[in-house]
């Protein structure tokens, strides 16, 4: 029978056991009980019976045997296998201390794809796999509308992730598979205390977005739906910013928020730790939804919740047959309305992190493959070695040790190699994250990341990379892929050499079998190394595409700033202000030309400015195009500021002021939409609702305004004076913001155009001491960051291919070089019978030849099928692309070749007497 | 030898149940004690070899069952000395009224009349 053992006894002797294994009662400590019991037995026996001799024997065969009762012992102390295991690992590590040379390249190279792997498996975890810090995070949706090409400004498909402001009503009322629908929308702001101004970032919600997330307030309230009324002045702020700007004041609950000169009242602070929609948000206000005036849209950002128990398949057909429905009442696009599932419910990680996904695809697959290579490598380097170890082995083998002990004995080998480059790996991880936090923060000033910022929340080229960190989770991921490389890697030489039959350890050594498992484990690397520069060669392509876009403008030699006047000035005095600046900076003897805008280039963003309506159109017509026209204002010198071109026509000038006909400057897009290509000169066009005609007078070169990955748009482009006085009913602020906007300035100049910064300052200081400049930079800066994402990737996939070109040709050159001495003899002998140095040179390259040539042919096989999936992340450049091809195969087999050419040089040494004799 | 490796079965089970009460009942005792007690309550049936006692007596150790010291016998020597810890009194309790309950059972079922 088998007694009832307490739990706990058992879980008690497991821990003692596991600890007893390296810390139990020693040796001597047993041995000496032990002895005492054989001298007690023995007396005993010579005490109890006649003759001495055989009560000795006696009592010893009853007390058993010494060693017997040791090994009892020490299986009962520890736990046996985990006693053998740490016996192989101290033996491992002395074994490869003895190969410093060896182990020094092994662990390098093992700490190269592991801290790779790692550093991307941390960004890949921490952007694409977490999930979003919010309560219930899955729950949360956006709702995205599928606009079909023939609807889009650029004629391309495009998702939408805004809603229509008046259909967000409609839908709020109606939807039955969403339990929440919240307005929100982010801008800067200025707020003014009493110790000062600052810039805060306030977003604008529907005070349903608190009940959503379950927000809790630290102080006071959050806000309630009861909040939602367009006279609505109630504010609630996050813990960071009643720290910052209230000093943890508890009066803030009676204190006026003053943000750009309005009064706020602060009716609560939010708990720390939310941070939705941005984690720089500070404030939040009421979005109170009101009728806009007719003929306007608004897009708006819309989160949502699944109702509990509703699939978002569920939503989303929902959404899709309400958003038919209400376009089909209200007639807008009903006949148009293309596409079966128009409007989609997505999740808000898998919206937020879309962008990105495909890129952390790549990089993820590309990790993978220098993981392999690496693998490859280093049972390369394993080989060899166990090639030289063969003598060891035998020795063991002849002394008894098991085949399985081996391959265990081999294999701990290899794990202890992995998890040291394991440890070191994760140190290059972490150098590695330092480099892409480095890479990945866009410098642009803040105008120009409005559409990254509002979407990722903060100026980097992928969302959530505050979270990327070396946390548990990638410790962990670190840890058991060390130990899966250890394996996958000793595993094939663990089984071979142990598998070799004893008396066939000599004849091995001439053998091929370990060859062929080599040479496969070199072409391999090639296959992979090969892949990974093809899909770098068209990132590379694909980024010098990008760079040298058509971009319609000349980047060079200018300099870029914005203007920032006291808000209280009145819109024409602001004007005259830029006007006369611009004047003055053209008088500058360095100065080629300089003029201001409301929007410069790579600043994104829409602007309209009444509805374009050209000869022969309606109105009712033109409100429901798609391609309507963007307005941009413009003084008169700043497109040649720019270097854009004049196709036809003339410039805006001085003659272009309020009172004179209002004109127009449109770009080559808008001329081929509306004007079948003719020349549009002359041509009179209405804004509607501005009751007079515009005359156009020139049409300029297409300029891409937004990414330069964005096709131009059809634009005009209007005098700013002469917008300041048109469209009488619209608001005042609202024209200000086309006609001035963020007042940004461009200036060519010969030389650098940082110099003339001072210049600048001295002449509006001279015209205004309360004017001051922001965001001075060059236009080339400007353009050189706003391709930082793809340069990013192209950066890191680059890096990639760069250390797996270097791994395969490691390969090959340790493996001709292994070859060389391994046919010394061989060599030898062919030299002896009259091999001259170039014919040994041929024999060995003729093997690394034979090696890349395989290598690099399944390697653009592969290519060919896997770039495939890089395509979305091309601009300008198909996946077949020639020239990325033919460079790498060009570009990889010279360095293959130096990589034989170095070990075949050697072979032309051997002296013929040495290598014969050498036996 | 086959006879004694047969008897070593039987007693692993009941080792413990056997060693806590000798130590329950005489005291703290050595390896050696303890052996010979047990070989004397058992008329020379039960003979214990160092490779199943001392593995056994470690084992009680590993759980806290027992605790073993190094003493001084009556004979000056150096000796471990194994004494019954709180925990191994209650076990002790439970085993031997499992194996009453079991014994009694068993009594029942090999003497009941045809």
């Amino acid at each position: 029978m088998t007694p009832a053992i307490g739990l706990l006894a058992i879980i008690r002797e497991g821990i003692t056991r596991l600890w007893g294994t390296f810390r139990g009662r020693d040796e001597g400590d047993l041995e000496d009980e032990l002895r005492l019991h054989m001298e007690l037995a023995a007396e005993d026996a010579q005490r109890r019976a006649d003759s001495p001799d055989h009560s000795k024997r006696d009592a010893a065969i009853r007390a058993g045997g010494m060693s017997q009762a040791m090994d009892a012992l020490r299986d009962q102390r520890g736990v046996p296998w985990l006693a053998d295991l740490s016996r192989d690992v101290r033996y491992a590590v002395r074994s490869l201390r003895r190969s410093p040379g060896f182990a020094t390249v092994a662990v390098l190279t093992l700490a190269l794809g592991i801290g790779v792997t790692t550093a991307v498996f941390s960004l890949v975890n921490a952007i694409l796999v977490r999930p979003l810090p919010y309560q219930n995070s899955d729950r949360l949706v956006r709702i995205v509308e599928h606009v079909p090409a023939g609807e889009t400004a650029r004629g391309i498909p495009e998702i939408r992730p805004q809603m229509d402001l008046d259909e967000f009503g409609a839908w709020r009322v109606r939807i039955t598979t969403l339990s929440h629908m919240a307005v929100h929308a982010s801008r800067p702001m200025t707020l003014t205390t009493s110790r000062g101004a600052a810039r805060t970032e306030v977003a604008q919600v529907s005070p349903e977005l608190f009940s959503m997330l379950r927000v809790q307030p630290r102080l006071g309230r959050v806000l309630f739906p009861d909040d939602e009324r367009p006279d609505s002045e109630v504010i609630v702020l996050s813990e960071s910013a009643w720290h910052k700007y209230f000093a943890s004041d508890l009066n803030i609950l009676n204190t006026p928020v003053v943000l750009d000169g309005s009064a706020y009242r602060a009716v609560g602070v939010i708990r720390a730790g939310f941070d939705f929609p941005t984690p720089r948000t500070e404030f939040w206000t009421v979005y109170a939804i009101r009728p806009l005036a007719e003929g306007r849209r608004s897009f708006v950002n819309v989160l949502a919740r699944l109702k509990n128990g509703v699939p978002i398949e569920a939503a989303s057909s929902e959404v899709n047959a309400l958003g038919r429905a209400y376009r089909h009442a209200h007639n807008t696009e009903a006949a148009t309305l293309s596409g079966d599932q128009r409007f989609e419910v997505r999740r808000m990680q898998d919206h937020l992190v879309a962008p990105v996904r495909p890129a952390m695809r790549v990089l993820s697959v590309a990790a993978g493959l220098i993981l392999l290579i690496v693998c490859a490598n280093v049972a390369n380097l394993l080989l060899a070695r166990g090639i030289s170890r063969w003598r060891e082995i035998g020795i063991r083998r002849a002394l008894g040790a098991t085949r399985s002990r081996l391959v265990r004995q081999l294999l701990v080998e290899s794990v202890v190699l992995s998890t040291t480059g394991g440890i070191a790996g994760v140190v290059i991880a972490y150098g590695t994250l330092q480099v892409v936090r480095f890479l990945a923060i866009v410098d642009m000033p803040e105008l120009f990341q409005l559409a990254d910022r509002a979407r990722f929340g903060s100026s980097a080229i992928t969302p959530r990379l505050n979270d990327v960190t070396i946390d548990t989770a990638v410790l962990s991921f670190a840890i058991a892929i060390s130990v899966l490389t250890g394996l996958l890697f000793g595993l094939a030489p663990a089984l071979q050499i142990s598998h070799r039959s004893d008396e066939g350890l000599h004849q091995s050594l001439s053998s091929s079998a370990p060859g062929a498992v080599r040479n496969a484990l070199v072409v391999g690397q090639i296959v992979l190394a090969t892949v990974l520069l093809v899909a770098a060669g068209l990132l590379i392509h694909s980024f010098t595409k990008l760079s040298t876009v058509k971009t319609g403008y000349n980047p060079s030699n200018v300099l870029m700033f914005q203007l920032a006047l006291p808000r209280e000035y009145a819109p024409v005095r602001k004007s005259d202000l830029a006007h006369d600046l611009a004047s003055r900076l053209r008088s500058l003897p360095q100065v080629e030309a300089a003029g201001f805008t409301n929007l410069p280039p790579l600043a994104g963003g829409v602007l309209a400015f009444g509805i374009f309506v050209p000869p022969g159109r309606t109105s009712s017509e033109m409100i429901r195009d798609p391609g309507q026209p963007q307005a941009r204002s413009v003084s008169g010198d700043y497109l040649r500021a720019l270097g854009v071109r004049l196709i036809e026509g003339r410039w805006l000038d001085e003659r272009d002021i309020a009172g004179r006909q209002q004109v127009l400057l449109v770009n080559r897009a808008l001329v081929r939409r509306y004007f079948d290509s003719k020349s549009p000169v002359g041509a009179h066009v209405r804004l509607v609702p501005e009751p007079n005609p515009w005359e156009i007078v020139g049409v300029v070169d297409d300029v891409r305004t937004g990414k330069p990955d964005e096709e131009p748009s059809p634009q005009f482009f209007v005098s700013p004076r002469q917008v300041l006085v048109a469209m009488p009913h619209l608001p005042d602020h609202m024209r200000e913001s086309v006609a001035l906007g963020f007042l940004s300035f461009a200036v060519r100049v010969n030389g650098d155009p940082l110099k003339l910064v001072p210049d600048v300052r001295a002449a509006l200081h001279g015209l205004d001491p309360a004017a001051a400049l922001d965001d001075e930079t060059t236009m080339d800066r400007l353009f050189f960051s706003s391709v930082s994402r793809q340069r990013f990737f192209m950066v890191l996939l680059s890096g990639f291919a760069v250390i797996a070109a270097v791994l395969g040709a490691i390969g090959i050159y340790g493996m001709l070089a292994h070859s060389v001495v391994q046919r010394t003899k061989e060599i030898g002998i062919r030299m002896a019978l009259g091999a001259g140095p170039g014919e040994v040179r041929h024999l060995i390259l003729r093997q690394g030849v034979t090696l890349t040539a395989t290598g690099l042919m399944l390697g653009v096989f592969g290519a060919v099928v896997l770039t495939r999936y890089l395509a979305g992340l091309l601009f300008g450049v198909s996946t077949a692309d020639a020239y990325a091809y033919i460079a790498v195969v060009l570009g990889f087999a010279a360095v293959a070749w130096l990589a034989s050419y170095v070990p075949a040089r050697r072979a032309t040494k051997v002296d013929p007497l040495v290598a014969i004799r050498n036996e | 030898m086959a006879n004694k490796a047969d008897k070593a079965d039987v007693l692993q089970g009941t080792l413990d149940l056997m060693v806590l009460q000798t130590l329950a009942v005489l005291g703290p005792l050595h390896g050696y004690a303890l052996a010979s007690r047990l070989e004397q309550v058992s008329r020379g049936a039960l003979q214990l070899n160092m490779g199943t006692l001392y593995p056994g007596l470690m084992r009680l150790e590993q759980r806290g069952l027992i605790r073993g010291n190094w003493g001084v016998t009556e004979n000056n020597r150096r000796a471990r000395f194994y004494t019954l810890t709180p925990p191994g009194r209650r076990e002790l309790d439970n085993e031997r009224a499992e194996w009453d309950r079991i014994a009694s059972i068993m009594d029942a079922l090999l003497h009941q009349l045809p």
